[in-house]
């Protein structure tokens, strides 16, 4: 007993000596010296001497794969594992301006229209076992994606988009669209591309019509991945790690790394230990890791911070149109709600100045953003104005805001539900909360897991709920959450409805003069923002730590991932080895 | 009546005897000792750590906020002694508003944050304001390690309480009825036995939110088995003793029997995994919470703050001591009474072995 | 003892059935489906509320639960149907269309070996649980001018566990993957727990509330109330972090491909020493004290007392006699914890990035998995009746008092 009470005091006194000054929580990505430094966005050296050769990378991704087969892909974790392996027609370069990828497609044309368009591929295209790959493979993959015993939902809609696919030889491929719009160009690649001579086998599917099931389909999905990319699949461990090899054959032009691994580690915290002893070269990390575990003497050695937009945007979205959610129908409500966020001490406590205010649907940085908007400040006496003016009195004995709604007094409180797993977004609810209970109105937070909040916001059946959309990237796929006619089965989930912004969404999908395009995105940004039919919190920011001796870092609008050319073009100085 | 008097010389002795032998256990009584400063903090603590004053005195009336918190602690009592406005509004906090001026004076309980209090600087270390630093969003984590106290000992008692009561029923049943009875009974408690607790908790969880109340019946519920095999054992032994016997040739019903003469007595040995399961819903809980799925922040529970230091580990170290220490010494407090129970409780264990 | 058994397994069949009930019913009004899990994941939103209900059609989510559970339960133990197709004559010259329809059924045999196997009538083609499959083979041989008939037959089925929703894998492939992981370290973990926690509980047994038994049982208890995540934190930041002793991922290097093979052996061993002392520090207390209560209980029986009277060494009754009998209940704490430690072990997994059935059980559960689910709950819970029914029988072995009526 002696012993645990001097334990006890030992700790404590710890504790104590630990005691000194405040620390300053305050972060300035601009200060500091290893965000974004000169020699990581050191583009790619014409000189091949200069390079080290041989070298492998160290990816990171959170989750694994489900599968390997681009017919069935469907998550982010999917989509790490496929790309090195697969290559389709079209691309987009780091200021997401569409572009052919020149390792496939020798030339393309397109009609007036945008309707028809042919591609002529490069010649001498292969898959990785060698067999010769043709437009034939592009036609087939194509009508796999329609068969409706195939389970390809994701890329399903998009087929249908398409009218007709046929290959005129083996090099020429023609595809014709079903309308004439402006996002056809984006459209014309969006199936995937699957080998026929291994999908394709009849006995196989004569098998297992899905092409997912059977013994044969699974291998080829998983250990025995015949793609087009510039990397062969050499093992899959489950859970552990997908490891890829250079393929020396590749028609195209090789890419920098030897090998890749990409290496599965669900926790946070070790993930920046593996970074800071080597064992990865690429990470993606928290705003908070960001500012402050990663300025110590150990990451100095081995790490530099990339720092970028990701337009992904944090939001609440209110229940406007369930009929026993009385609150969230009245605009003036909707505005005090914004008016009570605390913006300032939110985005300097939980983003730590990384994360900046949202302004609506589109990202700032985006030729859709609209200038004009005012943002909605922090003002709580405001709030609290806007909120008598819109019936919602406070009760001089116990505090709260009641409103009496047919007949019957209710009170203002309801459930915010959010993910589980996300502090950030835990911590800017908490500080809403307090912000709100001052103001008499009680929120109170729900946190759940993904497929239960999923299957809440599908219902319908909530009342406010915390979430982040991705945003931005053309074309766009935003008028699925904000045109009333979504409300049924779209991902309008509030309920949103205003007929302006429905006719703007029609108006822009057919409009191929991009200025217009630009003005009309515009307004429906004001229009939006202006509705508040979600509070818009934050624009989140991209953060990476990558290892300090990897070069020519490229950004996208949507982080160093995802675009041509990507990481692809990062190098390793000759002098230096990154194991 | 006849069976009165044997009642009244085996109960009381029995108990007075196990806590004379009890207090002889010194590591038993330091378990116990733990466990009662638990008791007293988690009854003291808006008295402790509060963002309201004990006493104060403002605009020329007398409040009594904190103090009125302590007992609103017991359902009903804040419609008997509701709190006065504008105490009793939601987010109102006097600090700041007292004018010396006007004679307004007040008495801070020794930690003046209350649990839910945000403050402007998230993830300090520890200070002269915030003994035990700030959380990630500026809360006071000594205050809130006083209201988690509660938290945990409410968890612990409630479910373990929801398990007895569960578990003593199907016991007793199946031990008292036999037969038909005692096999459906059986098979049942062998199918939950069966069933992966931890599977059935997130299913429960997936339910119903999880705040605390449903923390601890998703516990309760997935804990009862031991106790129902344990009783269902105990009743069926003392189904046969003469005792029983007795009373039922005496005419005494079947109510009576169980719940006078065969409960009772079995009541020792749940009393010792009544203990160890207090430790291990405590356990559980911090389990829970380390997966997202316990008591839900803003409100504190050793687990959550358990979690949240280690989701702050090598920006605030400091986070992570109070809570590990805090279930450290609950757990090892339950176990070491549970252990000293055992040994004084089993008369089969009484002075047979070697050296004594 | 037969008699026995047999009765134990029939009980046990009654409760597995019960089990797959009750889970079968707790997934399926647990909120969240896997199709709509799957339709949100997808990134860019395009998908149509037309795709999920054709995801639904898929995993069979749309018909009635009754038919789900019926068709779940006949995979595990049933019936199925088989049509075969039988080659009954053929003409004299096989016709290169009728080559050609064979060669489907073997694709590797060479066109020589063909002509041989069409001497050989009647010959069975090929079987398949498809009855146009059969059909239409069966008419196109009849095409190439053969003559051809089709049979069924009924096949038994057994502990087909389906296939995952998650990524299509057959559940019983991703069970076996994520099975050793685990078992392994819960097998070492059990295995050093017993050789460190047996000596102690004997010790203390025999010197009773001794120093000792005390200072022991102390800091077992408080070894105990460390959380065991907590202790895995600690670990991976002192070992794994500061001193760079031991690696705290996964269960190899990234160089492992490069090592011998006995340095591939030294690789594993490195990366199973945290995470195993993990699982076993904490069941040291439970395991030690249950040891001493019952060579305590033991101990005051009458044979010891007779043992001792006869004039027996102290050391010799309680290790001849008395642990050996005390041995019993042991087994039985066994029998019960290996299942336990498979099931309860996600934070630790996940923590050292090991891919065993714990971080499975967990995943599932979040991705709403059904198939794996179900066979996790249903071979956790028959591992559970077996560990318990083996149990019970090696006390008959062990005891020969022990009878089974």
């Amino acid at each position: 007993m002696h012993k645990l009470t001097s334990w006890i005091a030992l700790g404590l006194a710890a504790l104590a000596l630990a005691a000194c000054q405040p620390v300053d929580r305050t972060y300035d990505p601009a200060e500091d010296p290893l965000v974004n430094p000169p020699q990581m966005l050191e583009p790619f050296p014409d000189d091949p001497a200069a390079v080290a050769t041989g070298q492998t990378l160290y990816r990171h991704s959170p989750g694994s794969p489900n599968t390997l087969n681009p017919l069935f892909y469907s998550t982010t974790y999917d989509s790490y594992g496929q790309g090195p392996l697969f290559e389709g027609l079209t691309s987009f370069d780091a200021d997401f301006e569409w572009m052919v990828n020149p390792d496939m497609v020798e030339s393309y044309e397109a009609s007036e229209d945008q309707r028809e368009w042919t591609f002529v591929l490069q010649e001498g295209l292969k898959w990785h076992d060698g067999h010769p790959l043709t437009a034939e493979d592009f036609v087939f993959s194509w009508q796999a994606v329609l068969d409706e015993q195939v389970p390809a939902l994701t890329f399903r809609d998009r087929a249908r988009q398409i009218e007709s696919m046929e290959a005129i030889d083996a090099r020429t491929l023609r595809i014709v669209m079903k309308e004439s719009l402006p996002i056809n160009k984006w459209e014309v690649s969006g199936t995937p591309l699957v080998p026929k001579h291994i999908f394709g086998n009849p006995e196989e599917r004569a098998k297992d019509p899905t092409m997912r099931q059977s013994e044969y389909y699974t291998r080829y999905a998983r250990q025995q991945v015949i793609g087009n990319g510039p990397y062969k699949l050499v093992e899959w461990i489950p859970e552990d790690r997908l490891v890829y090899e250079r393929w020396e054959d590749y028609p195209g032009e090789k890419p920098y790394w030897k090998r890749i691994v990409l290496k599965i580690q669900p926790d946070r915290n070790t993930s920046l230990q593996l970074f800071n002893q080597g064992q990865l070269d690429e990470l993606e990390v928290t705003s908070q890791q960001f500012a402050f575990e990663t300025n110590d003497s150990r990451f100095a050695q081995i790490g530099n911070k990339a720092l970028s937009s990701s337009w992904t945007y944090i939001h609440i979205t209110w229940n406007q149109k369930n009929p026993s959610v009385p609150f969230f129908q009245d605009l003036k409500v909707r505005h005090a709600l914004a008016h009570a966020f605390n913006m300032p001490h939110v985005l300097r406590t939980v983003g730590y100045g990384l994360n900046t205010q949202c302004l609506g649907i589109f990202h700032p940085d985006s030729w859709m953003f609209n200038e004009e908007i005012e943002p909605i400040e922090y003002d709580p006496a405001r709030a609290a104005q806007l909120l008598d003016e819109a019936g919602w009195l406070r009760d001089e004995t116990d505090g709260w805001r009641y409103k009496v709604i047919d007949g019957q007094r209710v009170r203002f409180a309801f459930e915010l539900l959010f993910a589980q797993g996300q502090p950030e977004r835990a911590n800017a609810a908490a500080v809403f909360q307090q912000d709100l209970r001052r103001l008499g109105i009680e929120m109170s937070l729900r946190t759940m897991e993904v497929a239960a909040l999923f299957s809440r916001t599908e219902a319908r059946d909530f009342q406010a709920y915390l979430a982040g959309w991705g945003t931005g990237v053309y074309p766009d796929t935003s008028d699925n959450i904000w045109k009333s006619e979504m409300h049924k089965e779209g991902r309008n989930y509030g309920g949103y409805s205003n007929p302006r912004v429905d006719e703007l969404f029609e108006l822009v999908v057919r409009e191929f003069d991009e200025q217009k395009r630009a003005e009309y995105f515009g307004e429906i940004q004001k229009l939006i923002y202006e509705d508040q039919p979600s509070l818009f919190i934050w624009n989140q920011a991209a953060t990476f730590v990558l290892n300090n001796k990897i070069r020519g870092v490229n950004f996208s609008p949507r982080g160093i991932h995802g675009h041509y050319p990507g990481y692809s073009k990062w190098w390793v100085p000759a002098e230096m080895s990154l194991h | 009546m006849t069976d009165a008097p044997v009642m009244q010389i085996k109960s009381p002795g029995f108990w007075r005897l196990t806590w004379r032998r009890y207090r002889g256990y010194r590591l038993g009584m330091a378990g116990l000792t733990i466990v009662a400063i638990m008791f007293v903090l988690a009854f003291m603590s808006p008295l402790l750590a509060s963002g309201d004053p004990i006493v104060v005195r403002y605009e020329g009336n007398f409040y009594f906020p904190a103090l009125l918190d302590t007992f609103h602690q017991f359902p009903g009592i804040d419609r008997l002694v509701p709190k006065s406005p504008p105490f009793s509004w939601p987010g109102f906090s006097v600090k700041g508003a007292l004018d010396p001026a006007r004679g307004d004076w007040a008495i801070w309980p020794p930690i003046p944050h209350g649990p839910l209090e945000i403050g402007d600087a998230p993830l300090q270390p520890p200070s002269a304001s915030h003994w035990l630093g700030t959380d990630e969003v500026g809360r006071d984590v000594m205050a809130r390690m006083i209201h988690g106290t509660g938290v945990s000992m409410r968890v612990g008692f409630i479910s373990m309480g929801i398990a007895v009561v569960i578990g003593l029923f199907f016991g007793a049943i199946a031990g008292y009825a036999g037969g038909w009875t005692d096999i459906a009974i059986s098979r049942f408690i062998e199918i939950v036995a069966c069933f992966p607790t931890f599977f059935l908790i997130l299913a429960i969880l997936a339910w119903f939110p999880p705040r605390i109340e449903n923390v601890m019946i998703v516990i309760g519920l997935t804990s009862w088995v031991g106790i129902a095999r344990y009783s269902r054992g105990e009743i069926i032994r003392l189904r046969g003793l003469d005792y029983t016997q007795a009373a039922r040739a005496l005419g005494a019903g079947h109510g009576r029997i169980i719940f006078r003469h065969l409960l009772p007595n079995s009541l020792a040995p749940v009393l010792i995994s009544v203990t160890f399961g207090i430790a291990t819903a405590i356990l559980v809980e911090a389990g829970l919470s380390w997966l997202g799925f316990g008591v839900q922040p803003p409100y504190p529970s050793w687990g959550n703050m358990l979690r949240s230091g280690y989701d702050n580990l090598i920006t605030a170290p400091h986070l992570i001591f109070p809570p590990c220490i805090a279930i450290f010494l609950a757990v090892l407090a339950f176990n070491l009474v549970g252990d000293a129970l055992r040994d004084v409780i089993d008369p089969r264990l009484q002075g047979g072995g070697g050296a004594r | 003892m037969t008699r026995y058994i047999l009765r134990r397994l029939l009980s046990g069949l009654v409760t597995l059935w019960g089990i797959s009930l009750i889970t079968f019913a707790v997934i399926q009004f647990t909120p969240g489906d896997p199709a709509q899990i799957q339709v949100a994941g997808i990134q860019d939103r395009r998908v149509s509320a037309e795709m999920y209900e054709q995801l639904r059609e898929y995993y069979g989510l749309d018909r009635p639960l009754i038919v789900q559970y019926w068709n779940w339960l006949t995979r595990l133990v049933g019936m199925e149907r088989v049509y075969s197709v039988r080659l009954l004559a053929t003409p004299t010259e096989p016709t290169d269309a009728l080559i050609a329809e064979v060669k489907k059924f073997y694709p590797d045999l060479p066109d020589a070996e063909i002509h041989v196997l069409l001497e050989r009538l009647p010959l069975t083609l090929g079987s398949r649980a498809d009855r146009v499959w059969a059909e239409e083979a069966k008419a196109r041989l009849e095409l190439a001018g053969a003559r051809a008939s089709t049979s069924t037959r009924f096949r038994l089925v057994l502990f087909d566990l389906g296939r995952s929703f998650h990524d299509g894998l057959p559940v019983a492939t991703k069970i076996g993957n994520a099975f050793w992981p685990t078992v392994t370290v819960a097998g070492i973990s059990i295995f050093v727990a017993f050789l460190i926690s047996v000596p102690i509980g004997i010790y203390s047994a025999a010197r009773q509330n001794g120093p000792f038994d005390k200072i022991v049982s102390t800091t077992l208890y408080m070894l105990y109330s460390i959380p065991s995540y907590v202790m895995g934190m600690i670990l991976i930041l002192v070992l794994g972090v500061w001193l760079e002793l031991l690696p705290f991922r996964g269960m190899r290097s990234d160089s492992f491909h490069l090592l011998s093979p006995l340095g591939q052996l030294w690789d594993y061993a490195r990366h199973y020493v945290m995470i195993t002392f993990c699982f076993t520090f904490g069941s040291l207390a439970y395991y030690s004290r249950f040891v001493r209560q019952n060579l305590l209980e033991v101990i005051r029986q009458d044979y010891i007392r007779t043992a001792r009277a006869k004039g027996l060494g102290e050391t010799k009754v309680v290790l001849k006699h008395a642990f050996v009998n005390s041995l019993i209940p042991f087994i039985t704490l066994l029998g019960l914890t290996f299942p336990a430690i498979l099931s309860g072990s996600v934070i630790l997994e996940t923590m050292f990035n090991w891919p065993g059935i714990g971080r499975l059980y967990f995943e599932s559960v979040l991705q709403r998995d059904y198939p794996t689910l179900m066979a996790l709950n249903f071979i956790t819970a028959a591992m559970v009746l077996g560990g318990t029914l083996l149990a019970d029988l090696a006390y008959g072995l062990v005891d020969p008092r022990v009878s089974y009526d």
